[in-house]
C-alpha cells in the first residue's frame, strides 16, 4: 500500500492505495463518487473521463498512484456561473441528454475545450469529443449544445 | 392542444441529474452487505465440461459461495422479455456443463470484491472436451452437424415463419422484370454505453432486484416461475439506465445473482465487463437473405419473394418472434408476397433483440433491389417507391394490419427540400442513396399492453405511476406531457414514478416501439379516469349530480361556477364527510399497431485517385404521427441514424474461422462511430396524426435505425459503380466522413 | 481491473531508475500501453518504475537548430507545440491522429514510439486466450495469424514513428551510465536489445529549418481512437532529400526507397509529377507490405488503406 495525496473537486485527500488500483477505482469505489462512469475499463469509450490538472484523461487508464500531487475534477465538482454550468444547461435545452451515461465524460471533455479555446471551431469540437463514445444521440445535439454554450459565452462576455 | 406542452421542445425531466452526475445507475448503488458475483464462461464455442472442481475457489478467503451446473440442472427457461408465446422455446440453463457458445455460463461465484471474483474465476479447475463448432448457418445445416438441442429439434433449422399473400410464383411469372439477389448482414451488438448489471437480493421468501431492465414485468414472471415464487414476491426496479436498444429486453444474469444471494444471504451485484458484454450478451441476428422482386415496365412492383435465414446463436431467446415481426414490414402494395424466415441454431453468440428487430436486415436487401430496379427502369428512386407505396386504409401485405395514417408524400417532399439545400452547398458532385422503411407502434402481434395509475395530491399536483421502463429514450417525460395535457395542468405538477414492479402497474416492456403508442394510450385513459372520478367526487362534495359537472381545459364547471383542478382536489380531499381519496387508472391493450414510416437519404463522394469513399450528409424524414416532444423525436431520429450508419459502415461481431474465437471482444476491436465519423444529420418529423394514437401520436423508437444502412449502401453502390451484397461496407470499402460540413 | 500485484516506485534520477530495472520490472511513462497490458494479463512485473519524477525528460527545446523532444513529453503537449511550425504540420497531424484526446493527455512521445506490436490474437484477456494455444509472444510456439510462421508477425502501429523517421530523427538513450545517440530506425529495429535496461530520453529532429515539408496521412476504420490500418509520412528537405515512410503494414515501418528516389529526382529537375509516381508508390507499398488480419477491416481493405502513400504525395503538390 502506498499513501498518496491529491485534491478531488477542490478538497484535499490522503489515500492509501495499492499500486494496481486505477484512478477510476479510487474515485468510484473508495471515494464513492459515482458520477464518473465505468463504460469499458479499457480506455476505449471515455465514460470515465475526469480532469487531471485541468486536462481530460481516462481515469481507468491511470494508476491511482500516478495522480499523487495532482488536482482531479470529476463531474460532481459544483461550478455555478462557469463555462461548465453553461454547457450543462445547453445540453439539457438542446435535447443532447438521452440515456446520459456518456454525459459526465462529455461535460468534462467539452468544458476543458471551452476553457482553453472558447472560440473552438466545429472541427475542433468534434476532435475534443472524439474520445467520448455516445450510442444514443449521434453527437449532433451534443455539438449543438457546445456551440450554444459558446454563443452564450460570447454574449455574456 | 396546449402548444406549450405538446409538440414543444420540453427538456426531459431527468436531464438535470444526468448532467450533474447525481443520477444513479445500477452500478452506482451499493446496498449494505453487498457482495459481487461473476460467471465462469466457456472459452470454447462448443465443449463438454468433463470435470469441474471448485475446491481452490472455495478455499480463497473472501469467496462466499459457488454454484455449479448440477445445482441448477432441472431448470430450463427462455430469457426473452416477451409475453408468453408458443413460438418461444425454453432451451436455456442457468449454468451448463455443455456450453454451446464461447461465453456460455458454466459456474458462478460470489466474493467480497470484484478483484476476488476475477481471481476466483481463474481458480476453477475445469476439464473440457472441446467439440466441433458450427459457426455459420451453413455449418449448422450441414447434415453431418448434430442438432444443438436434440431434445427440442432434430434440425438446427428449428422454426419456420411464413406469411403469404396471393401466389408469388404466378405473380413473378407475369412480371416484365424479375430482379433477385442474395444478401448478407452480420451479427452486431446493441452496445449501450452502460454495461449490463443487476443487484439481486434473495431474503427469506422475497427477491428484490435492481437491474438494467427493459422488461421488468416479464422478467418478474420468468423469475417467479423459475424459483417457484408468486410474482408478488419478486420485485424488480429499473433505476436510471444507460441505454438498451434491445440488449436488456430479457433476463441476463439475474438468475445467477439471485441464487448466489440466496446462498450467501447477502445482496449480490453482477456487473459485466465490457468483454463479457461483447461476447455473452445478445446481438442482432446475422442474416442471409434471398430476395426476388417482380415488376412491370411501368414501375409497379407486383411480387415480392423473401427468404431469410437467421443465425440465432446457441439459444432461442427472441429468435422466432424476430422473424414473425420481420415478415410483416412491407410498405409497398404488392399483390403477391411470400415470406419465409428460418431460425437456425449455431454455436455463435446468442442473438436476441436489437432495435429494429429483424427489420433492418430485410430492409437492406429489399431496398438495394428496389434501387437496382429504379436504375434499370430509368426511374427516380423516390418516385418509384411512392408509386408503389401503401395508402391510408390499405393493409400491410401478408397481415391484417391497417395503415391508419401515412404521410409518406410529405416525408418525401421534405427530404427533397433538404436535399436541394445540401446539394447547392456542396462543390463536389456526390451520389445520394435513397431508402424507405416502415416500422410499428407496439408489437405487430398485438400483444402490447400498458397501464397507468394516477394519485392526486391536495394541491392538484399528481403522481403518475407507470410500468414503462425509460431506458434513455425519454418515455417518462413524454408520458408526463400526455398526462398534463389531458388533465389540463402544468407539466411541473406531474411527478413520474416508474418501472418498479411492486409499486407501478403493468407494462409489457420497452420494446417494439411500444412506449409512446401503447403506454401513451394507457396514460390518456388513466387521465380521463382521474377526471371522471374527480368530477364524481366533486359533485358529491358540492351536493350536485355528477351529470352537472363538466370539464374542459383543466377547469371543472358546476352549476354555481367554475373550479380549477387544484381547487377540486382540495375540496374533495378535505371535503368533510364526503372526503375521499381519488385515483385514476387506465389499461390499454394494443389492438392496433399503426405503422410509422421513414425516408432516408445518404450522400457519398468518391475520390478519383484513391477510391476512398466519403460520407458527406444524411437526411431522414419520418411520419411518427403527432409529435409530443420535438427534442425527443429529433433525438430518436439522429440517434437511429448514427446506429444505422454504424450498422452499414463498420459494425460486425467477428469470429475467426480457424480458431473459432470471437475476435471483437472489446469496444476497440468492435467499432461504433465516434464524433469524428457521423456526418451532418438533417431530420424532420412531418405533420401527421393517427386516430388510434394518444393525442394522435405514433411511436418512433426503432423506425429511425431501419433504413439507414440501406441508404448508405445504395449511395456507395452508386458512387463506386460496383454492386454491394453485404454489410458492413468496411469489409470492401475504405470510408471516411467528409471533413467539410455545410451549414444547416 | 488489474488483478496482478506489483510494487511501484518513482525514482528521481536516471541512475536510480536503471539501478532498479531488472527482468522482472517495467518502466511506466504515461501508462496507456502498460496499464491495458496489465489488465489483459500480458505483463506480470514485480515492480513498476515510473519515470515521471526523473528531471529533464519532459521539455521541448531547440538546440543548435535541432528540435529536441523529451521522451516524457505528453502527446497533447507536442501537438500544441507543433501547431506553430508550418513545416511540421505533418507531425502535428500525426500526433493528433493518435487515439483520443484523453489518451493524448496521458500518453508520451517515448511511450508511443516504444509501443508493442499488436495482433487480434495477442491483445486479448487471459480468459479469452485460454481458448487458444499460446503463441510466440505468450510463451508458445505457434502463430494464429499464419500457422507456418516461426516467429511473431504482429504489426507495429505507431502514428508518430513514420513522421519521426521521415524527418531523420535520432534518439538519445541512457544506458549503463552513458548517454548514446543513434538513429531512431536502429532503436525500432530491436528496442529491447538496444535499450537493455536503459531509458529512451530524447528524440532529436535534426536541422528543423532545413525541413521544408512534412506530410502525414492515416487511414483507420474510424476517424478517431483506432490504430492505423496504414499510415505514411513524407518529408522534403531544402537540400532536396525526400523521405517516404509507410507504417502499420509491417513489423517495423518501411522506407519506400524507389518512390522517394523518383520523387527526389522529379523535384530536383523541377518537373511536374507524372501520374506514374502514384503507380510506383502503390506498387512499392504493396510489395513491401506484410499485412495481417485485423478487426473489422477485411484484408482487402487493409491493403486498400495503403493509399495513404499516394495521399501524402498528393499533399506535396
Amino acid at each position: 500500500m502506498l499513501t498518496i495525496q491529491l485534491t478531488i473537486n477542490g478538497a484535499a485527500h490522503r489515500c492509501e492505495v495499492s499500486p494496481n488500483t486505477t484512478l477510476l477505482e479510487l474515485i468510484r469505489d473508495d471515494m464513492h463518487l459515482t458520477g464518473t462512469k465505468r463504460g469499458c475499463d479499457q480506455g476505449h469509450c471515455g465514460a470515465c473521463t475526469v480532469l487531471l490538472d485541468g486536462m481530460p484523461v481516462n481515469a481507468c487508464l491511470m494508476l491511482a498512484v500516478m495522480a499523487d500531487g495532482k488536482q482531479v475534477e470529476t463531474i460532481e465538482a459544483a461550478a455555478p456561473g462557469t463555462k461548465k454550468h453553461a454547457l450543462q444547461q445547453a445540453l439539457i435545452e438542446e435535447g443532447a441528454v438521452q440515456c446520459g451515461f456518456c454525459i459526465p465524460g462529455i461535460v468534462l471533455s467539452a468544458t476543458a475545450l471551452l476553457e482553453e479555446r472558447p472560440q473552438a471551431s466545429r472541427p475542433e469540437i468534434r476532435e475534443a469529443l472524439s474520445g467520448n463514445l455516445c450510442r444514443c444521440t449521434g453527437y449532433s445535439r451534443i455539438i449543438a449544445a457546445v456551440e450554444k454554450a459558446q454563443e452564450r459565452g460570447r454574449t455574456n462576455g | 392542444m396546449d402548444k406549450s406542452i405538446i409538440g414543444a421542445n420540453i427538456p426531459r425531466l431527468e436531464s438535470r441529474e444526468k448532467v450533474d452526475g447525481s443520477g444513479r445507475y445500477t452500478d452506482d448503488f451499493s446496498p449494505a452487505g453487498m457482495l459481487y458475483g461473476a460467471v465462469l464462461r466457456s472459452p470454447y464455442p462448443h465443449a463438454r465440461v468433463k470435470k469441474i472442481d471448485a475446491a481452490q475457489v472455495l478455499a480463497m478467503p473472501g469467496v462466499m459461495a459457488v454454484i455449479l451446473p448440477q445445482d441448477v440442472a432441472g431448470i430450463r427457461y427462455n430469457s426473452s422479455g416477451n409475453p408468453p408465446s408458443d413460438l418461444l422455446v425454453d432451451d436455456e440453463h442457468i449454468l451448463t456443463d455443455h456450453p454451446l457458445y464461447e461465453g456460455d455460463a458454466i459456474a458462478a461465484v460470489a466474493a467480497q470484491t470484484p478483484r476476488l471474483c476475477k481471481e476466483a474465476l481463474g481458480r476453477f479447475a475445469v476439464e473440457y472436451e472441446v467439440l466441433p463448432a458450427a459457426l455459420s448457418v451453413e455449418a449448422a445445416l450441414d447434415p453431418s452437424t448434430p442438432p444443438l438441442h436434440p431434445d427440442i429439434a432434430k434440425s438446427n433449422d428449428f422454426q419456420l415463419l411464413a406469411f403469404d399473400q396471393g401466389d408469388v410464383e404466378t405473380g413473378l411469372a407475369a412480371c416484365d422484370i424479375v430482379l433477385e439477389g442474395e444478401f448478407a448482414t452480420p451479427a452486431v451488438h446493441p452496445l449501450p454505453m452502460e454495461p449490463t448489471s443487476c443487484i439481486c437480493e434473495w431474503r427469506g421468501n422475497t427477491i428484490n432486484i435492481y437491474a438494467t431492465s427493459q422488461t421488468p414485468f416479464q422478467e418478474r414472471r420468468i423469475l417467479a416461475g423459475m424459483f417457484g415464487l408468486p410474482e408478488s414476491a419478486v420485485r424488480i426496479v429499473k433505476p436510471l439506465m444507460g441505454g438498451g436498444f434491445g440488449a436488456r429486453q430479457q433476463l441476463h444474469y439475474q438468475p445467477q445473482g439471485c441464487l448466489l444471494s440466496k446462498k450467501t444471504g447477502r445482496p449480490v451485484k453482477m456487473l459485466l465487463t465490457r468483454e463479457e458484454e461483447m461476447m455473452a450478451t445478445t446481438t442482432r441476428h446475422a442474416a442471409k437473405m434471398r430476395v426476388k422482386l417482380g415488376a412491370m415496365l411501368d414501375g409497379k412492383i407486383s411480387a415480392m419473394d423473401i427468404e431469410v435465414w437467421h443465425d440465432t446463436g446457441a439459444y432461442c431467446t427472441h429468435g422466432p418472434i424476430v422473424l414473425s415481426a420481420q415478415g410483416k414490414k412491407v410498405q409497398y402494395g404488392v399483390d403477391h408476397y411470400r415470406y419465409r424466415g428460418h431460425c437456425v441454431y449455431t454455436n455463435n453468440v446468442t442473438a436476441g433483440a436489437m432495435r429494429g428487430y429483424g427489420n433492418p436486415q430485410v430492409t437492406f436487401a429489399r431496398e438495394m433491389l428496389i434501387d437496382r430496379l429504379a436504375r434499370k427502369l430509368g426511374r427516380d428512386p423516390l418516385e418509384l417507391r411512392l408509386q408503389n407505396h401503401l395508402a391510408r386504409g390499405d393493409t400491410i401485405p401478408g397481415t391484417q394490419t391497417l395503415v391508419s395514417s401515412v404521410a409518406i408524400q410529405t416525408c418525401v417532399d421534405e427530404a427533397e427540400r433538404i436535399r436541394k439545400e445540401v446539394d447547392a452547398k456542396r462543390a463536389q458532385p456526390g451520389e445520394w442513396g435513397v431508402a424507405f422503411c416502415m416500422h410499428t407502434s407496439g408489437p405487430s402481434n398485438k400483444s402490447g399492453m400498458s397501464s397507468a395509475s394516477i394519485y392526486l395530491n391536495r394541491d392538484g399536483s399528481v403522481q403518475l405511476n407507470l410500468g414503462t421502463a425509460d431506458i434513455g429514450q425519454g418515455s417518462e417525460t413524454a408520458m408526463a406531457q400526455v398526462a398534463a395535457e389531458v388533465l389540463g395542468i402544468k407539466l411541473e405538477c406531474v411527478n413520474v414514478h416508474a418501472a418498479d414492479t411492486a409499486s407501478t402497474p403493468y407494462d409489457t416492456g420497452t420494446f417494439a416501439s411500444s412506449q409512446m403508442f401503447v403506454g401513451g394510450n394507457a396514460v390518456v385513459l388513466a387521465a380521463k379516469s382521474m377526471i371522471k372520478n374527480l368530477a364524481t367526487a366533486l359533485a358529491d362534495v358540492r351536493g350536485v349530480s355528477a351529470a352537472q359537472v363538466g370539464f374542459a381545459g383543466g377547469v371543472f364547471s358546476l352549476p354555481d361556477g367554475q373550479c380549477s383542478f387544484a381547487d377540486a382536489a382540495e375540496q374533495v380531499l378535505y371535503g368533510g364527510d364526503n372526503s375521499r381519496v381519488v385515483f385514476g387508472e387506465g389499461s390499454y391493450k394494443a389492438v392496433e399497431a399503426p405503422p410509422v414510416f421513414a425516408v432516408c437519404l445518404v450522400r457519398t463522394q468518391r475520390d478519383m485517385l484513391t477510391g476512398v469513399l466519403t460520407i458527406t450528409d444524411a437526411i431522414q424524414t419520418v411520419d411518427a404521427g403527432n409529435v409530443i416532444n420535438k427534442n425527443i423525436v429529433r433525438g430518436q431520429i439522429e440517434g437511429g441514424m448514427a446506429q444505422g450508419l454504424g450498422y452499414g459502415w463498420m459494425e460486425q461481431l467477428e469470429t475467426d474461422r480457424r480458431t473459432g474465437k470471437h475476435i471483437t471482444s472489446d469496444a476497440l476491436l468492435y467499432k461504433i462511430p465516434t464524433a469524428q465519423d457521423i456526418p451532418s444529420l438533417y431530420s424532420a418529423a412531418v405533420d401527421s396524426y393517427d386516430e388510434f394514437g394518444p393525442l394522435g401520436a405514433k411511436s418512433i423508437g426503432e423506425l429511425t435505425l431501419v433504413p439507414v444502412a440501406a441508404a448508405l449502401a445504395i449511395s456507395a453502390e452508386r458512387s463506386c459503380g460496383k454492386e454491394i451484397f453485404s454489410l458492413p461496407l468496411s469489409k470492401g470499402l475504405l470510408l471516411t466522413r467528409a471533413a467539410k460540413e455545410v451549414a444547416q | 481491473m488489474i488483478t496482478h500485484s506489483f510494487d511501484y516506485t518513482c525514482p528521481s534520477s536516471l541512475e536510480q531508475a536503471c539501478a532498479l530495472k531488472s527482468e522482472d520490472s517495467v518502466y511506466i511513462a504515461g501508462g496507456t500501453d502498460i496499464v491495458p497490458a496489465l489488465k489483459y494479463g500480458l505483463l506480470f512485473p514485480k515492480l513498476v518504475i515510473s519515470l515521471q519524477n526523473v528531471p529533464g525528460l519532459a521539455s521541448i527545446t531547440i538546440e543548435g537548430g535541432n528540435l529536441v523532444i523529451g521522451a516524457m513529453v505528453g502527446l497533447e503537449k507536442l501537438a500544441r507545440y507543433t501547431e506553430h511550425f508550418p513545416n511540421l504540420s505533418g507531425l502535428n497531424h500525426a500526433v493528433r491522429a493518435v487515439a483520443s484526446p484523453q489518451i493524448r493527455h496521458i500518453g508520451t512521445v517515448g511511450g508511443n514510439l516504444l509501443q508493442e506490436a499488436r495482433c487480434i490474437f495477442y491483445n486479448q484477456t487471459t480468459a479469452w486466450r485460454r481458448g487458444i494455444e499460446p503463441c510466440h509472444k505468450t510463451g508458445g510456439s505457434v502463430c494464429h495469424q499464419a500457422p507456418a510462421k516461426p516467429q511473431c508477425v504482429a504489426l507495429y502501429h505507431s502514428d508518430l514513428a513514420p513522421a519521426f523517421l521521415a524527418a531523420d530523427c535520432l534518439v538519445q538513450i541512457y544506458r549503463d551510465g552513458n548517454e548514446q545517440q543513434l538513429p531512431l530506425e536502429t532503436l525500432l529495429a530491436a528496442p529491447s536489445r538496444v535499450l537493455g535496461g536503459g531509458v529512451l530520453t530524447h528524440i532529436v529532429l535534426p536541422d528543423v529549418e532545413n525541413l521544408r515539408q512534412l506530410h502525414f496521412r492515416k487511414h483507420a476504420v474510424r476517424g478517431a481512437i483506432d490504430f492505423p490500418l496504414a499510415n505514411a509520412a513524407l518529408t522534403v528537405r531544402a537540400c532536396g532529400t525526400v523521405r517516404l515512410i509507410m507504417g502499420a503494414m509491417t513489423p517495423k515501418p518501411v522506407t519506400l526507397e524507389q518512390t522517394q528516389s523518383e520523387l527526389a529526382d522529379s523535384l530536383k529537375e523541377e518537373m511536374p509529377l507524372a501520374a506514374q509516381i502514384y503507380q510506383t508508390a502503390a506498387a512499392e507499398a504493396k510489395k513491401k507490405a506484410r499485412p495481417i488480419r485485423e478487426a473489422t477491416a477485411s484484408p482487402a481493405v487493409k491493403q486498400q488503406a495503403m493509399v495513404v502513400v499516394q495521399e501524402v504525395i498528393r499533399d506535396l503538390l
